[in-house]
């Protein structure tokens, strides 16, 4: 019989965000500040008691000048409140970025050809003003003050910081308050929510138009100006993953799920905007007979339409657009008007040099079928993603022995998954671009490494409530029974099993990358980012 | 494409300076055989180092894929050194003889080890759905189970005793271990559409009612050939290691030996 061993049931609050609760006199004085000041208590449940949430689940910061809060390309999901002093916002524009999609060549010289009839683009005057329509916006915050919010976006998202941002004032204290606790705040209190979601309406546009390749050359005053003609919209759901696991495929078994997804805008439509995609995923698919074909997808900082614009700004009329985009899961899209982009943007386009992103969706995918496997199982989420290319893969387990001999004898993964063609897609954890895993953890114990943006589980103030391993839509965290060092079972009052969260954590903090992936003696297995179909693609392709 | 060639190459290029330093030797009246056996169990040296790469996964010393082309390619320079070493001649006492079989047996169990590993993985998506060769037997139970269920309602809703006795003659030894393995590596489907014959040469004993039933054992029958073709080609791809690392030990054991002897009774220096 095994062996056990009775402890306590680890519970969400036995290990508070700081290192010791926030102090009750404290949590008085961040409770009256104004950003709490319409939160009622009366609207948190007894369990959850808002001055509860406000102790454990949030810390106090203190800073010199200069210090870092966090930096730009940081992960995090903590929120933070300036309670004395002042914080400073600052970031390096965006540079050209590596579009997430899986696109063919032949077209993007199509686009180019057309760019080269349009002529060398000048420089736009930041003097050019449009008129905005007379919604005020905080655009570009350069400072937080007291009592202002930052860091809405990345918590909401689980993205990457936009900014760094450093304490601006000899003594800057903050209050840090952790996703699990900010999860709480938005569902128990409509006031605290409607709030959140101005905030982060309005800076997701200020972020998105300073980021946008197309846009972040234009000058402060004139983003502003563009800012106030823009619209923000959220498609879809944040919680995609509940619905997508239990509707979309139950109903489907993931045969016609792009009908389930939002539509952002109908192929043939008139184009009165740019889309600019802030967050999310959306599917770009064009009319075949009676379905829809997909021809890509897009992720945060791509565009939709330009082409379409392009082409009108040397035609008489508006164009229509040649596809369709739908939200996968939910998308977060910047709406900026068809003037804006002609006035600021078309003349700015370099002669037959587009970055990438600009041109998404110009080109049919070089593998239809590929592109079809990865986006309707919304694989190209997956930054890390194990692909094993079945016609190499001689069912060693050397992969699944690395794994365990470096892990406590316990491998994160279960080689096996969906196949399509010869690519398996493992149950190995992806490091999603948008991990939804950690959107309901209790106690933050499953958060994404600041720098590295692996996501990892945290095994100290992991409760074993599997909501992680619930919200995974790839089922790819299971739900192990703890033992102690001697090997036995730890079993609470009750009788039943200690369980912990365990996933793959792509080997961080052992040198030399995933284990898994040096130990394959046929190169049969990689941890690719799916979003990257041409890399997946000659790799499959390349067989030894 | 361009890695094979430029392995091949370098293979080649270390096989032919073997040959040149071994005429180097022999113009120089000197006995090659040290060199080359000391060439030669360099080479084995190499292969083994592959073996302990894999037995330690957390070592930074490259990818187990580029050990593995290496040991692949080595056994190649290895196995002509060995033909060089034993100067192409057939051994001639029991010791040698030995020595010669285990070489043999370990060469030739890697060159058809690695020719599967090849070749095998592209026919277990062909058809039928991989599986993992340790959950097999638990699937063929489950499908043994099925059928026999199915053999017995048979009777009393069919009112047939033809399903039954089919299935104590026929189905229940088919499903009760893998079958037809040989046929299955052969890539043979002769098995399977025999097995199918009899099941629908069945259905005019049974008539309308019974060929549900018989529909439902079809499937089965194909769903079990699928694991047997799983069982089989899986198998092989394990089995042909049980012969080439038990092989390969005593094989170093026997050449640490050979060496010693060699010494023991060389005449001094070669």
């Amino acid at each position: 019989m095994a062996r056990v061993q009775l402890v306590k049931r680890p519970r969400r609050w036995d290990e508070p965000f700081g290192r010791a609760r926030v102090p009750a006199t404290l949590v008085d004085s961040i409770l009256a500040r104004s950003v709490f000041r319409d939160v009622e208590e009366k609207d948190f449940p007894d369990d959850l008691a808002l001055r509860d949430i406000i102790a454990n689940d949030a810390r106090i910061l203190k800073l010199a000048r200069g210090e870092v809060v966090f930096a730009q390309g940081d992960f995090g999901t903590s929120l933070y409140l300036v309670l004395n002093g002042s914080a400073r916002r600052s970031s390096v524009p965006a540079s050209r970025r590596t579009s997430k999609r899986g696109l063919a060549e032949e077209q993007k010289s199509r686009f180019r050809r057309l760019l080269a009839t349009i002529g060398r683009g000048s420089k736009p005057n930041d003097s050019d003003a449009v008129c905005a329509n007379g919604v005020e916006l905080e655009f570009p915050k350069a400072q937080f003050r007291r009592n202002q919010i930052f860091g809405v976006v990345e918590a909401l998202t689980r993205s990457a910081r936009a900014a760094t941002v450093t304490a601006n004032a000899h003594e800057t204290i903050l209050l840090e308050i952790r996703w699990p606790g900010m999860r709480e705040l938005l569902h128990w209190s409509d006031n605290f929510r409607d709030r959140i979601e101005r905030l982060y309406r309005q800076r997701s546009l200020e972020i998105g138009l300073s980021e946008s390749p197309l846009l972040g050359h234009l000058g402060h005053d004139t983003l502003r100006t563009i800012a106030g003609d823009c619209a923000f919209e959220t498609h879809g759901s944040f919680d995609w993953t509940h619905r997508y696991q239990r509707e979309v495929v139950a109903e489907s078994g993931g045969a016609a799920i792009g009908a389930h997804e939002p539509v952002i805008l109908e192929q043939d439509h008139y184009l009165d905007d740019l889309l600019l995609i802030r967050s999310g995923f959306a599917r770009v698919t064009e009319k075949l007979d009676r379905g829809e074909r997909t021809l890509g997808y897009l992720g945060g900082g791509d565009t939709f339409g330009l082409t379409e614009i392009v082409e009108s700004s040397y035609g008489a009329r508006l164009q229509r657009s040649q596809r369709c985009l739908r939200a996968i899961g939910y998308a977060d899209v910047i709406r900026v008007p068809v003037n804006i982009v002609k006035k600021f943007v078309v003349p700015t386009l370099p002669l037959g040099t587009l970055p990438d992103s600009m041109l998404l969706a110009e080109q049919p995918a070089a593998d239809q079928s590929l592109l079809d496997f990865s986006v309707d199982n919304r694989f190209v989420n997956g930054t890390k993603a194990m692909a094993i290319d079945t016609t190499r893969c001689v069912n060693c387990d050397d992969c699944v022995r690395a794994c365990a001999s470096t892990h406590n004898n316990i491998p994160r993964f279960v080689r096996h998954g969906p196949i399509h063609d010869k690519l398996m897609v493992a149950h190995a954890c992806m490091h999603c671009a948008d991990p939804v895993c950690l959107a309901d953890c209790p106690t933050g114990a499953i958060h994404r490494d600041a720098t590295s943006g692996t996501v990892i589980i945290d095994e100290k103030n992991c409760i074993g409530c599997a909501s992680c391993a619930s919200a995974c839509p790839y089922d790819n965290i299971r739900m192990e029974e703890v033992r102690n060092p001697d090997g036995a079972f730890q079993i609470d009052e009750d009788g039943a099993h200690i369980l912990r969260a365990t996933k793959c954590d792509l080997c961080s903090g052992q040198s030399g990358g995933p284990a898994c992936q040096r130990a394959c003696p046929h190169d049969a297995l990689i941890r690719v980012d799916v979003g990257d179909l041409k890399t997946l693609s000659d790799w499959l392709d390349n067989a030894p | 494409m361009g890695g094979v060639f430029r392995n091949v190459a370098i293979t080649g290029a270390g096989i032919a300076i073997l040959y040149w330093l071994v005429g180097l030797y022999d113009t120089a009246l000197r006995d090659p055989r040290f060199m080359d056996g000391w060439i030669l169990l360099a080479g084995i040296a190499v292969q083994l180092a592959f073996h302990f790469r894999k037995r330690r996964p957390e070592s930074r010393a490259g990818q187990v894929s580029s050990w593995m082309t290496i040991h692949i390619y080595a056994g190649y320079f290895v196995i002509a050194a060995f033909l060089v070493h034993t100067d192409f001649a057939m051994p001639d006492s029991l010791f040698e003889w030995s020595l010669w079989a285990l070489f043999v047996l370990v060469a030739l169990s890697g060159v058809v080890g690695a020719y599967l590993s090849r070749t095998i993985p592209g026919k277990l998506d062909q058809g039928a759905t991989r599986v993992t060769l340790e959950s097999i037997p638990a699937m063929r139970f489950k499908l043994a189970g099925e059928v026999d269920a199915l053999a017995l309602d048979s009777v009393d809703t069919v009112g047939s005793q033809a399903i039954s006795e089919f299935y104590v003659d026929r189905l229940r030894g088919y499903f009760r271990r893998p079958r037809n393995l040989l046929a299955h590596l052969r890539g043979s489907r002769r098995p399977l559409t025999r097995i199918c014959n009899e099941i629908d040469n069945l259905e005019r004993y049974v008539g309308e009612p019974g060929t549900d039933t018989l529909d439902s054992i079809k499937g089965l029958v194909v769903a079990k050939n699928d694991l047997d073709i799983q069982y089989a080609h899986q198998g092989l791809l394990q089995a042909w290691l049980f012969l080439h690392i038990p092989a390969t030990y005593c094989l170093i054991v026997l050449s640490v030996f050979h060496v010693a002897i060699v010494y023991a009774y060389s005449s001094g220096a070669p």
